[in-house]
């Protein structure tokens, strides 16, 4: 079993086979050797955020290789997992820096392909309202980049 | 509200996101623009999308990605992007701009003094016992000015001859016009339009060409045991390699501990060269030696570690390769070399008696 605390120290048990999942932990192990039972701290991920990496570290298969080959598309995200990341923005968007740090790639792929979902279909508006996005352009600018790429997207 | 730091993660995954969605991004905000438009960007998208090809080169990676989609919707009217003035600040973004604009000489320290042999005239048993044995590089200056390559080659010519070939650059293959344009592009930038151009690196130019036909291998590397294997069987082993100034390969050790040549025809290279069993600072080799991680590009190398090595007791060999120049590198040298110029050149790997059971115990792993 691992030992590791959250930035607001929260300490959590986890087995070896769930801590290996994150290439940070794994590698921390790795220099720090068996005989260490000091907590490993994560300073940059919360209790809570832990948690619900923790969640999905133990419901993937453990001899699930990365499929790297495999073309990303946001469209292959499982039913469950679409669930698991039903959750409001400030938690998706912390997960995903989670699984940055954490260096975690197939939660960090579930997180951007999430956002991806969120964007499709929608106007640049409606993008705008889903993520409290600033309109920062002048009319001129925002007029010169709309006359630039509109004409681009997929009809 | 996503802030750089994510932003830039998402952009770093940006394979999760349909190009489609991207145009969208760009027109959120200020922000959201600079980091979509980012070049590095769609330059990924243009070779994903329409592979090796996306020509004729424009003046940006993003403009030659919509003009190459225009081709497909000639209903629609092409509008490139003429880039805003955006005031915006970006750690992700400030690093690639430095590293594509520091200029070159100063980023590779082309005034240090170097400290390779160089060689006119050499026996064959000179060769040996001086270099070959010891497993010491050297520079041979009168070998590549014999070449009709010398005299032939340059951009204009190849384009002329083998315009339509198909070459490979990196993970894209495509015909050497759309290459020597988008060549052109950055010759014209000064050298600071990538941080890391898109290199040509070609194995097939022998069977595809006749350029093979402009050069002979000199005869001091001409003892080649892996013609033995058959040309079915032999590993990759002759490139033609062209690159903008700033091109290059980070560290890296030759595979199957085979030594290498490596001939500038026209422009010019800087070579650090570590010997066997000194990893070079900021290089991460697997447990065998087969997969070497260097996370950063070889111009983010040359501003973090270079300033270390004058603290290490192992100096590396370092050196500038010009037009007309052949570089030995013996088997085991850990090297990275940086394009100054536009330069065109062509090097081998080879295995000969001095190597050969290092290469036989490499291959039997």
């Amino acid at each position: 079993m691992v030992k590791i605390t959250s930035s607001d120290n929260q300490e959590f048990n986890i087995s070896k086979e769930i801590a290996n999942q994150s290439v940070l932990i794994k590698n921390m192990l790795e220099d720090v050797g068996e005989a260490d039972d000091q907590p490993i701290p994560l300073p940059n991920v919360s209790g809570a955020i832990l948690q619900k990496v923790r969640h999905h570290a133990q419901r993937r298969p453990p001899a699930a290789p990365e499929e790297e080959t495999k073309p990303k598309s946001s469209e292959d995200i499982e039913e469950r997992d679409k669930e698991f990341m039903n959750v409001d923005q400030g938690t998706l968007f912390e997960i995903i820096l989670a699984a940055n740090y954490l260096d975690m790639k197939n939660l960090l792929d579930l997180g951007c392909k999430t956002v991806a979902n969120m964007i499709k279909g929608k106007s640049v508006e409606e993008i705008r309202k889903t993520f409290n996005i600033v309109n920062d352009f002048t009319p001129e600018e925002e007029e010169q980049i709309r006359k630039e790429n509109e004409w681009c997207e997929d009809r | 509200m996503p802030d750089e730091a994510l932003i830039a993660l998402l952009i770093g995954n940006i394979e999760c996101f349909d190009d489609s969605d991207i145009f969208k991004l760009i027109r959120c905000s200020k922000a959201l623009y600079v980091m979509c438009n980012h070049d590095s960007v769609w330059r990924d998208r243009t070779i994903a999308r329409f592979k090796g090809d996306f020509g004729p080169f424009s003046n940006s990676w993003k403009n030659t990605y919509k003009t190459r989609l225009q081709k497909e919707r000639p209903d629609v009217e092409l509008v490139l992007d003429v880039p805003l003035k955006v005031g915006f600040y970006s750690d992700y973004l400030f690093s690639s701009w430095r590293c594509s604009s520091v200029p070159l000489n100063d980023l590779c320290r082309s005034n240090a003094p170097e400290n390779i042999d160089r060689r006119e005239g050499l026996t064959m048993e000179q060769f040996v016992e001086e270099y070959d044995k010891p497993g010491k590089p050297v520079i041979l200056t009168d070998v590549v000015t014999k070449w009709p390559a010398f005299k032939k080659w340059n951009m204009d010519y190849l384009e002329s001859t083998v315009g339509d070939i198909v070459f490979r650059a990196e993970s894209v293959d495509l015909p050497f016009k759309t290459y020597a344009a988008y060549a052109k592009h950055c010759r014209d930038n000064g050298g600071s339009f990538e941080e890391a151009p898109l290199y040509l690196f070609d194995k097939y130019f022998s069977a595809r060409t006749k350029l093979a036909d402009d050069f002979t291998v000199p005869e001091y590397f001409n003892q080649d045991l892996f013609q033995l294997l058959g040309a079915n069987e032999r590993p990759d082993y002759r490139w033609i390699i062209i690159g903008p100034p700033r091109s290059g390969s980070t560290f890296h050790l030759d595979p199957n501990s085979t030594s290498a040549w490596n001939a500038v025809i026209t422009g010019s290279k800087k070579w650090l060269l570590f010997p066997p069993d000194c990893v070079p600072p900021g290089v991460f080799p697997s447990a065998d030696g087969s997969e070497v991680t260097t996370p950063i590009s070889l111009a983010e190398w040359f501003l973090n570690h270079y300033d270390e090595i004058k603290r290490w007791p192992v100096k590396p060999i370092e050196c500038i390769c010009r037009a007309g120049e052949i570089i030995y590198v013996p088997r085991g040298w850990w090297h990275c070399v940086m394009n100054l110029e536009e330069s065109i050149a062509l090097t081998q790997n080879f295995v000969n008696d001095c190597n050969l059971s290092q290469v036989c115990l490499n291959t039997c792993a």
